[in-house]
Formats: C-alpha cells, sequence, structure tokens
C-alpha cells in the first residue's frame, strides 16, 4: 500500500512546474539527440552527467528518464524520413518506414513509430512499476557468492550480446576492469596502479571516463569521418513533404496489426532490457523478427510493413523499463543509458538495491512517472508539433553542434571537483574510445566493465573470505548456483547454438 | 592485398600492441602490490592479475580474427577492385585532440570566456564550417561561449575561471 502511495507520489512530484519543466527539457534534449544522427540519448545523458551536480536528485532523474524515452523514440524519425537511423535500435525501422516515406506514407510510418513507441513506453513503465517491488524481495534472498555470480552472469550477457565482436567486447570489459581496480583498493586501504601520483590514489572517477567515451570519442570520429552525417540527401528532400493530419494511424491499420503484436513486442522489449548489455538495439531485431515470423503478410517486411514498425518501437521503448529493474536493484546497468543514470544516483549518494524502495522511494518514483509521462504524453504531443520540422531540426551544421558538445563535454568534466586534471583525463578516455571505436572494439562494455568491475572483486574476495578460500561456496549455494547455470545456458544459446539470424 | 586492406591490418595490430604492452606494465604492477593483510590466495592483486591473464587471451582471439579477415580480404581483393574513396583522415581528429589539449592547459590560467572563444573557433574552422565569413565564424564563437557560459554559470551556479591566473 505505502508502495502505492509512493509512486503516486511521484505523479504528483510532476506537477511541480520546476520537475515538470526539467522533464519537458529533457524530453526535448533526448528528441534532439535520438533523432540527430551520429547523437545519441546515451551522449545527452553523459553532457547531462556533469550538471547533475547543481541539481537536486528528484529533477536530475526526472530528466534522465525522459531523455531515455524520448531518445528511445526519436531514432525512428530520421530512420524514416531519411533513411538514417538516429539512434541504432531504430535500424529496422529505417528499414520500413523509409520505404514508406518513399510511397508517400511517411507521416503515417511516424504515426506509427509514435504509436509503437507510447504503447511500449507506457507498458514498460507499467510493468518496472509493478514488478519492482517483487524484484527487490528477490534481490533480498542472494547472498555474496550468489552476488558475484550474478555480476559474473551480467558480464558475459555483456560480452557475448556483441555478436560479431566478443573477443573484442571481452577486451574492452576487461580494459574497464583494469580501469576501475586503479585507486583504494575494495577491501584493504592500500592504493593501486597510482604509479606514484597522488591524483590516481583515489582512482578513476565515473565522470571523465563517461565523457571521454561517449561526447569526446565522438567529436573525434565525427572529425575521422569527412563525409558530414548531417548532410541530408537532394532526393530526400524532393520527398513528399509531411503533414499533421497524416500523423494519426487509422484505425484499420492499428486493428490488422492487432493488440496481440503490440504486447507480445512489448514484453520481448520489456525482458530484454532486463538482461545486461541487451539494449534496445537487440529488443528492436528480436520483435521485428518474431512479428516478421508470425506475420499474416511477411511479403510486405522490407517494402514498408507497418507492423515491422510497430513491433520494432515498442520494443525497443518497453525496453526502457526492462533497462531499469537490474539497475535499480543490483546496481547492474541494462544498457548503457541505465549505466550513467547510475552515475547520477551515486553522484546523489543513493545506492542501489532493494533498500532504495525502503527508504528512498520518494526520489525515485518521480522517475517511474516521468518514464510513463514521457511515452503516454509526450510521445505523441511531441510528434504533432514538431512532426513537419523534423527534417530541418536535423539539419543543424556538424560545425556549430560539435564545437557546443565539446565544451559542455570539457567544462562539464571541469565542475565536478574544479580541476583541469578531470578535464584531461575525458581527454585522454576519449583519444582511447576513439581508437577503440575505429577498430571495432564495443565501447559501451568498457564503461559497464569499470561500473561492475569493484563490486565483482568485492563479492569474488568476501565470498572466498567467508568461506576460508574455498571456491566450492559457488557452487555449494543454491542462488550462485542458479546464476552459474543461467550463465551457462546464455553461452550456450547465444555462442555454441548460434540462432539465425533473419532475413530483413 | 590492397593498400587499404594493409592499412586497416595494421592499425589493427598496432592497437593490440598497445594494449599487450599496457597489459603487461598493468600485470607487473599487480604482481608487486603488497598487502596490509593475508587474505590468502584472492588478495589485492588475485583480480587484476586474473584480469591480465584474460586480457592477455581476449587479445590472441582478436590477433586470430584479425588474421583470418586478412586472409579473407585478400581473397577478396583478388576478385574485386578495391574501389574506398578514403572518406577518412586521422588528420582533422589528431588535430581537434591538440586544440583541446591547449585548452585545457589555458582553461585555468586565462579563464573560461577568452579560452573558450578560441577553442570554438579553432573547433569551427577545423570542422569546416562552410560558407561562413570569418565575422559569422566569430560571432557564431562568441554566442557559443556565452551561451555556456549562461548555462554553467548563471543557470547551475558554476565557479568558472575568469581571468585570475592572468593577474597579479
Amino acid at each position: 500500500m505505502n508502495f502505492i502511495v509512493e509512486i503516486l507520489g511521484g505523479f504528483s512530484a510532476l506537477a511541480s512546474p520546476e520537475v515538470l519543466a526539467y522533464m519537458i527539457v529533457g524530453f526535448l534534449i533526448g528528441t534532439f539527440f535520438g533523432s540527430v544522427p551520429g547523437l545519441t540519448s546515451v551522449l545527452a545523458i553523459a553532457l547531462l552527467l556533469p550538471i547533475t551536480y547543481s541539481l537536486d536528485v528528484v529533477p536530475a532523474l526526472v530528466m534522465c528518464a525522459s531523455i531515455f524515452m524520448s531518445g528511445m523514440y526519436a531514432g525512428s524519425i530520421t530512420a524514416t524520413t531519411i533513411n538514417i537511423p538516429g539512434a541504432p535500435s531504430s535500424m529496422m525501422t529505417s528499414i520500413e518506414g523509409y520505404a514508406l516515406m518513399k510511397q508517400g506514407y511517411g507521416a503515417n510510418a511516424l504515426g506509427h513509430a509514435a504509436l509503437g513507441s507510447m504503447i511500449g513506453g507506457v507498458v514498460g513503465a507499467l510493468l518496472l512499476i509493478a514488478l519492482t517491488p517483487v524484484a527487490a524481495k528477490v534481490s533480498l534472498l542472494i547472498q555474496t557468492p550468489g552476488k558475484f555470480s550474478l555480476i559474473l552472469f551480467a558480464m558475459v550477457v555483456i560480452v557475448i550480446s556483441q555478436r560479431d565482436a566478443i573477443a573484442k567486447g571481452m577486451v574492452a570489459t576487461l580494459l574497464g576492469i583494469m580501469i576501475a581496480t586503479i585507486g583504494i583498493d575494495v577491501m584493504q586501504p592500500i592504493a593501486r596502479f597510482n604509479f606514484g601520483t597522488e591524483a590516481l590514489v583515489e582512482g578513476i572517477d565515473m565522470m571523465p571516463l563517461i565523457i571521454g567515451t561517449f561526447a569526446i570519442s565522438e567529436i573525434l570520429y565525427q572529425a575521422y569521418q569527412r563525409r558530414d552525417p548531417l548532410a541530408i540527401d537532394v532526393d530526400t528532400r524532393k520527398l513528399a513533404p509531411i503533414r499533421r493530419r497524416d500523423f494519426l494511424p487509422p484505425l484499420r491499420e492499428i486493428r490488422e496489426i492487432g493488440v496481440f503484436t503490440y504486447l507480445k513486442s512489448a514484453l520481448i522489449g520489456y525482458f530484454i532490457g532486463v538482461l545486461p548489455g541487451a539494449g534496445g538495439s537487440m529488443a528492436a531485431f528480436v520483435s521485428y523478427a518474431e512479428a516478421m515470423r508470425k506475420s499474416k503478410k511477411p511479403q510486405e517486411y522490407g517494402k514498408g510493413s507497418r507492423e515491422g514498425i510497430a513491433a520494432a518501437e515498442t520494443a525497443n521503448n518497453s525496453m526502457c523499463g526492462g533497462a531499469f529493474v537490474p539497475m535499480l536493484m543490483f546496481g547492474i546497468p541494462g544498457d548503457p543509458t541505465t549505466a550513467i543514470v547510475l552515475g547520477v544516483l551515486v553522484i546523489n549518494g543513493l545506492q542501489p538495491g532493494p533498500r532504495l524502495l525502503d527508504t528512498q522511494l520518494d526520489l525515485i518514483a518521480p522517475m517511474f512517472a516521468s518514464l510513463l509521462i514521457s511515452a503516454l504524453i509526450l510521445i505523441p504531443l511531441t510528434l504533432f508539433l514538431l512532426g513537419p520540422y523534423f527534417v530541418k531540426i536535423v539539419s543543424i551544421r556538424k560545425a556549430l553542434l560539435y564545437s557546443c558538445i565539446a565544451v559542455v563535454a570539457l567544462v562539464g568534466s571541469y565542475v565536478a571537483t574544479y580541476s583541469p586534471f578531470q578535464m584531461m583525463l575525458a581527454l585522454v578516455f576519449g583519444v582511447l574510445a576513439f581508437f577503440l571505436r575505429k577498430q571495432n572494439y564495443p565501447t559501451v562494455t568498457l564503461l559497464l566493465g569499470f561500473i561492475l568491475g569493484p563490486d565483482l572483486e568485492q563479492y569474488l574476495r568476501r565470498s572466498l573470505s567467508l568461506n576460508d578460500g574455498n571456491p566450492l561456496t559457488f557452487v555449494t549455494s543454491p542462488d550462485s548456483l542458479f546464476f552459474l547455470v543461467l550463465t551457462a545456458i546464455f553461452f550456450y544459446f547465444m555462442v555454441i547454438r548460434v540462432p539465425k539470424t533473419p532475413k530483413a | 592485398m590492397s593498400s587499404s586492406s594493409i592499412a586497416a591490418r595494421r592499425e589493427s595490430i598496432l592497437m593490440l600492441l598497445f594494449l599487450l604492452i599496457i597489459t603487461t606494465i598493468y600485470l607487473a604492477t599487480a604482481l608487486q602490490i603488497t598487502p596490509q593483510f593475508d587474505e590468502g590466495l584472492v588478495g589485492p592483486s588475485f583480480v587484476p592479475v586474473l584480469a591480465s591473464i584474460l586480457m592477455y587471451l581476449a587479445l590472441g582471439f582478436v590477433f586470430r580474427d584479425v588474421l583470418m579477415t586478412s586472409k579473407a580480404q585478400s581473397a577478396a581483393d583478388s576478385e574485386t577492385q578495391d574501389t574506398s574513396d578514403e572518406e577518412t583522415s586521422l588528420v582533422v581528429p589528431i588535430k581537434v585532440v591538440g586544440v583541446t589539449a591547449l585548452y585545457i592547459a589555458a582553461f585555468k590560467t586565462v579563464g573560461y570566456p577568452i579560452s573558450t572563444f578560441l577553442y570554438v573557433y579553432a573547433l569551427l574552422f577545423l570542422f569546416k564550417l562552410e560558407n561562413t565569413g570569418q565575422l559569422r565564424r566569430i560571432a557564431y564563437s562568441v554566442i557559443i561561449t556565452g551561451v555556456f557560459y549562461v548555462l554553467f554559470a548563471v543557470i547551475f551556479q558554476v565557479r568558472l575561471p575568469l581571468l585570475e591566473g592572468l593577474l597579479p
């Protein structure tokens, strides 16, 4: 009962003009970053991270949630209008959406994408609210060896999710763990890997790593590519104009897609979101493939299937709710965005775990409410108000955009400690991430390795200390054994017995 | 094998070498860690040593992939002509890193307004803000510097360095 009251309190917190303003600003920022090719909602939240030092925790989390939701939806805008997915999770939408755009149904495709995102976002947020107390109770049952095995499971899933680059994913994850070991040891009061410098004794802060990995490396990557990713094809500009009256999908088309498709896609997206490292791209891909497999009109796929758009967009927005569950209950981020949101929590002194719901639900509930309201109201509202101008919005000049991002990123790094050392660290990590990215190493796994590494080490050493160094404790402890078996199952199905890739 | 394939392979191997060196330094340092109290096998150096060993293993897998990709690439190159049109260059990123390092070095001494104005101007130049005159480029630099000063210093109350470093 108390939980429900607190959640309702979260909605009333959004009635505060200040918090509401942050939610709307966050949504617009997310829409912009999500729709512009080359920018992502991850980058938007990374740039926001330093600003959260000056914000209260509620507006900061509310803003993060609305950026997350809008960024996931907004990827479909450029995917449909100019055939360049604004975010990787909109790859499937670009196949179907742009085909419809060329047939003169661009507005209709955007309408279906928004409707799918809205349904997925709402279902994901409702499931998050409904299942978080259950997840909190389950998490209380997990003891120290189980926590180690859970984090190990998360790390293995993160690495094997990099389907074409598992070895590179492992390298990046281990690099993250290695960076995380710099500074004071997790169990003993000794400094490790500081190489005699005082500046490294306290370890590497999460912020320069995030800013470097996601912002500076992006700037360098764009400088590396001579072609302007924001340049829009002349032919695209000649396509049929987008009109507001065409946004609303006809009821006949919605019936053809079917309530079952929406719900199934939302559930797929949510549960993929719960898996660490899987993210929106996998959610959209799996849901799209499943919808195509069960479709009554599979021949339409690849030529402008509204059902395909609905399945992909419903799943990637539903993923947003799912990704919060492991982050809030176990401190294990489901994707890069929630990894940065975890940083916001830590900066504000909130520790993820089941006690978060007992003691600080009043701070978390507005974030849940923001996810729901962003999906339910802001997605359709933004489409209606800004829809006809989307192509113009994403035509901003690369030079101006990246200059602004560079200033926000570097000054933001300075904000944390008022020290240029943090700025220099951000630059160093940016250069490292740029070269890793250039060689197709997944930099997201570097961040997740950095975040999960200290907990992995701590639980491993604690478990062994408590059991006289006996490693069998990981097998004899039922919760630990459960996660080890789960790891083996995932490894079998994702690496050994690789699923067939559906034809798009 | 085409010149672009050779360059790509060389870059991949250079990256592997870099990571190998980093890992070796890391492992050597890990082996020198002296614990304050005995924890048995899993002391402060256990995870770093384990991470290093796994890193060597992972780098070995990546190296194998690089070799296999190179073989496949050379087979493909013998059948098709190289059509890559060199849409990428490392020159601009290196310049961006240079001006960013200068900006960071000057940030506290010269202060936010001047250093940021010069930095933005340099970035606009490097990112080739085309069809724009000198005056407009200066105007953009002033506007961007001003907008973010208002955001950080006025709205979020962050103390940004002004000209303290230059004053006696």
